[in-house]
């Protein structure tokens, strides 16, 4: 389903519940994080090289390619520059910060559904 | 007047709780949320349901002990699909696939505003970056 085929009522009441989580100060430090992440060419760029590998590893091995040690190498080097990556690891510690709250919200929405949001929710 | 600190939320807290409980209830009153529960329902009261899921258990309790019998492995099959095809079993995996896609376009909605996925990242105890 779109998100903009919900019922009316349902898409206002999900864009009140982000105005009160951005609202919060953690939510805004993780937003000021993602910006200084997405302002910088050189931390986007590693992003999306070690994005790009790893899909491609992931695929050849789908096909059923054993990748060797020398097919991961450069692999593990690339992982290791991109969560050592000071812009990276600021977003990540931002995002830890802001985790509960999201969880605080995903329970009482759980509460309420008599479900697992988190569980059903996934994003196909 | 002395309050305890650990109810003494944040006023943001208090507002996502009331907006968290706000969204968890229109979902919960939504007509294709309310057939995925019915549908639970349901299966919890359709004997045969029952019978074959006891009979599956059964068949699998047997074959934890006796490992990689084709006879077992075969008639646990047979009574899965004999499951998988009765009515309320086809009413329920409908009901659900519905279910999920109404509460994953929420998911997305939420996701997009926050710039993060909201039900990935929400689960307690997830130490798993982001």
């Amino acid at each position: 389903m779109n998100p903009n085929e919900l019922p009316q009522n349902i898409q206002n009441a999900a864009r009140a519940l982000t105005d009160a989580l951005l609202a919060d100060s953690q939510a805004k430090a993780y937003q000021s994080a993602v910006q200084i992440f997405e302002d910088d060419p050189q931390a986007v760029a590693l992003e999306k090289r070690f994005m790009d590998l790893y899909a491609e590893l992931i695929a050849r091995q789908q096909k059923g390619e054993i990748l060797s040690q020398q097919d991961m190498a450069p692999f593990y080097t690339l992982r290791n520059e991109y969560y050592a990556h000071p812009l990276v690891v600021a977003r990540n510690d931002a995002l830890g910060a802001f985790k509960p709250l999201l969880a605080e919200a995903s329970e009482q929405i759980s509460i309420q559904i008599g479900m697992d949001f988190t569980e059903l929710a996934r994003i196909e | 007047m002395n309050v305890l600190p650990i109810l003494n939320l944040p006023a943001t807290h208090e507002k996502v709780e009331q907006a968290a409980t706000k969204l968890g209830d229109l979902l919960n009153e939504n007509p294709l949320y309310q057939i995925y529960k019915h549908s639970i329902l349901d299966l919890e009261k359709d004997p045969q349901v029952r019978d074959l899921s006891m009979q599956i258990q059964t068949k699998r309790n047997a074959a934890y002990g006796g490992k990689g019998n084709p006879e077992l492995s075969a008639e646990l099959q047979r009574l899965n699909l004999e499951l998988e095809a009765l009515p309320a079993i086809r009413a329920y995996r409908a009901a659900e696939k519905d279910a999920r896609h109404l509460l994953s376009a929420v998911n997305v909605l939420l996701s997009e505003s926050l710039k993060v996925d909201f039900a990935a990242n929400a689960k307690r105890g997830c130490g798993c970056g982001g």
